[in-house]
């Protein structure tokens, strides 16, 4: 298995708009900063920002909370949707199938791949913009528009939580993009159905009446910022989350179980 | 004879669109068996289906007695080949390329350079594949293939898209690689006089069937002579020839072409062209060719003779 990973993450590495990916999230990690700064202190929906929390712990939480939903997916259905179709459309799925090659060893090695650069962009994004948030307001302790004092530590909780919760949203995304990319022939395709699915799927829980549809089927932690905000940290919405995330992939894996789909 | 290849009453569907329709034969170990048709014939499918990469709709395929579906993975290790044009990652070298083959597939890696040496692509082994041309393409795609040893190649259209130089290499190649490394060749191919030349059996498909399966010389056997008319008006002489029962057909060229098979007498047919106003230019006999009868079978005037 680790020499597909070891071959998986070497081809890669050989491709420009990889590296492109990663320097184009740390390039934005750092915009966050600069437009917080712009925006705080000004009447904005987001409340934290508009009560001119000059934190730098904030950014990395706004920074995911805004990329979650749009900038993230769309990478990661890109590299992981692209994994297995793009190797189907130039041909390499059949040279390296018809040499003797399991399939279900390189699309577990193409998982594992596209769950790592899941988790990666997500902690990329987080750790540019705080370090874009340092910069420019320096990391420290807060009071909250709730009044409550949050201290250094509990921001760093916060941090953590924040950005893993993102990351396993992403890995949902990896995992749909996968299994998308399992069935479709060419990688254009892939992504045009998994990100539009992303898409329609994000109009359809921003409708009021899909409100507690949404809320059951499609948690969003950061749709509402104030969540994240919480001192102490309230784990039910989480665990409810992380629970409908996992129960998705495994939705999703069997899919790929039943079907098959790597032979026509 | 030891049987390499058995394939019974293979199907593949897609749609309602029969791809095969219920393909058999056999293939003795050691044996090269060509397989001819037109485009869309089924050529590619069967060798999809051989190579694993496509799920057959009926039917069985059996190297050396044990069956290639439903799980054709245990057996690939036997088998070595590319089906269209071969495919490689175009931002790795021929020797990365090999090489990832060879760690994925479980294949000693030292035999890289051993095949490249093969297909003589030492000196470009460190070259990016994108910038390979489609004839080195086609050489690197043969040495993936051999670097397992298998029993049985299968190749589609190797010598496509080649210059006559690199065709002759192409030929020169497939003849090595059959004597050298024993194994049982499957290759499709549009030169039937190739076909001819390297494969000891001859597979004629059409519409998803096989017309005729068996030696090429048994295909070639009885072969007649070809009347050809520069005619004209060429739709005229063509209706009056078949009103006359002679099976006559229309060449690319403009010309007209019929088996002679003695049945009828070449100067009355001429004379009767004449007097019904057609004007004949010229007209010749030559020895049918390989070439014809197979088209001829593919057109349904021959019957099965399998």
């Amino acid at each position: 298995m680790w020499t597909y990973v070891k071959w998986e993450i070497r081809r890669l590495r050989r491709q420009p708009r990889f590296w492109a990916s990663l320097l184009g999230v740390a390039v934005i990690g750092g915009l966050f900063a600069y437009g917080y700064r712009e925006m705080h202190g000004k009447t904005l929906a987001v409340s934290s920002v508009g009560a001119g929390i000059g934190n730098g712990f904030l950014v990395p939480v706004l920074a995911l909370s805004l990329s979650s939903s749009i900038l993230l997916p769309f990478l990661v259905a890109l590299f992981a949707g692209e994994s297995l179709s793009g190797e189907r459309q130039s041909g390499t799925w059949a040279t390296l199938l018809a040499q003797g090659v399991n399939p279900w060893s390189l699309f577990w090695a193409k998982s594992l791949v596209a769950w790592a650069y899941a988790i990666g962009v997500t902690l990329l994004l987080t750790a540019s913009s705080l370090f874009g948030g340092w910069v420019i307001f320096g990391l420290h302790a807060s009071a909250l528009p709730s009044g409550v004092m949050a201290s250094a530590p509990a921001f760093w909780r916060l941090l953590v939580i924040s950005a893993a919760y993102a990351a396993s949203g992403q890995m949902v995304v990896a995992t749909f993009s996968l299994v998308v990319g399992a069935f479709c022939k060419t990688s254009l395709s892939a992504l045009m159905i998994s990100m539009g699915t992303l898409i329609v799927l994000a109009m359809l829980g921003d409708l009021p009446v899909w409100g507690a549809v949404r809320r059951l089927f499609f948690p969003s932690y950061f749709s509402r910022i104030t969540d994240a905000l919480t001192f102490p940290t309230n784990w039910t919405p989480l665990n409810h989350g992380l629970l409908v995330y996992a129960i998705y992939c495994l939705g999703f894996l069997a899919l790929i179980l039943w079907f098959q789909p790597f032979r026509d | 004879m030891a049987v390499a290849v058995e394939v019974r009453n293979l199907r593949k569907t897609y749609g309602s669109k029969w791809a095969l329709d219920g393909v058999s034969f056999t293939v003795p170990r050691g044996a090269m068996l060509g397989l001819v048709g037109p485009n869309g014939a089924g050529k590619s499918t069967l060798l999809r289906t051989l190579l694993g990469l496509v799920r057959p709709t009926e039917g069985m395929v059996l190297y050396n007695g044990d069956s290639l579906w439903p799980d054709p993975w245990p057996l690939m290790p036997q088998v070595g080949g590319f089906v269209d044009s071969p495919r490689f990652f175009p931002y790795l070298s021929a020797k990365e390329n090999l090489t990832l083959l060879a760690d994925l597939s479980g294949t000693p890696v030292n035999r890289v350079m051993e095949v490249l040496q093969y297909v003589h692509l030492t000196d470009e082994a460190d070259r990016r594949v994108g910038g390979y041309s489609h004839g080195m393409r086609q050489r690197l795609g043969i040495a993936a293939a051999l670097m397992k040893r298998p029993g049985l190649l299968i190749l589609d259209e190797p010598q496509d898209g080649l210059d006559p130089a690199r065709l002759e290499e192409m030929r020169r190649l497939l003849r090595e690689v059959r004597r050298e490394f024993g194994c049982t060749i499957i290759m499709s191919s549009h030169a039937i006089a190739d076909v001819e030349r390297l494969c000891d059996r001859i597979a004629v498909f059409s519409q998803g069937r096989i017309r005729y399966v068996g030696p090429a010389s048994q295909l070639g056997a009885g072969l007649v002579e070809d009347v050809i008319w520069d005619i004209t008006p060429v739709d005229r002489a063509l209706d009056l020839l078949q009103a006359l029962g002679i099976r006559a057909r229309l060449l690319d060229d403009g010309r007209i072409v019929a088996p002679w098979d003695r049945g009828w007498d070449l100067a009355e047919v001429n004379q009767a062209l004449v007097m019904k106003g057609v004007r004949i230019a010229t007209v010749m006999r030559q020895a049918e060719s390989l070439e014809s009868r197979l088209l001829a079978y593919l057109e349904g005037e021959h019957v099965d003779i399998r």
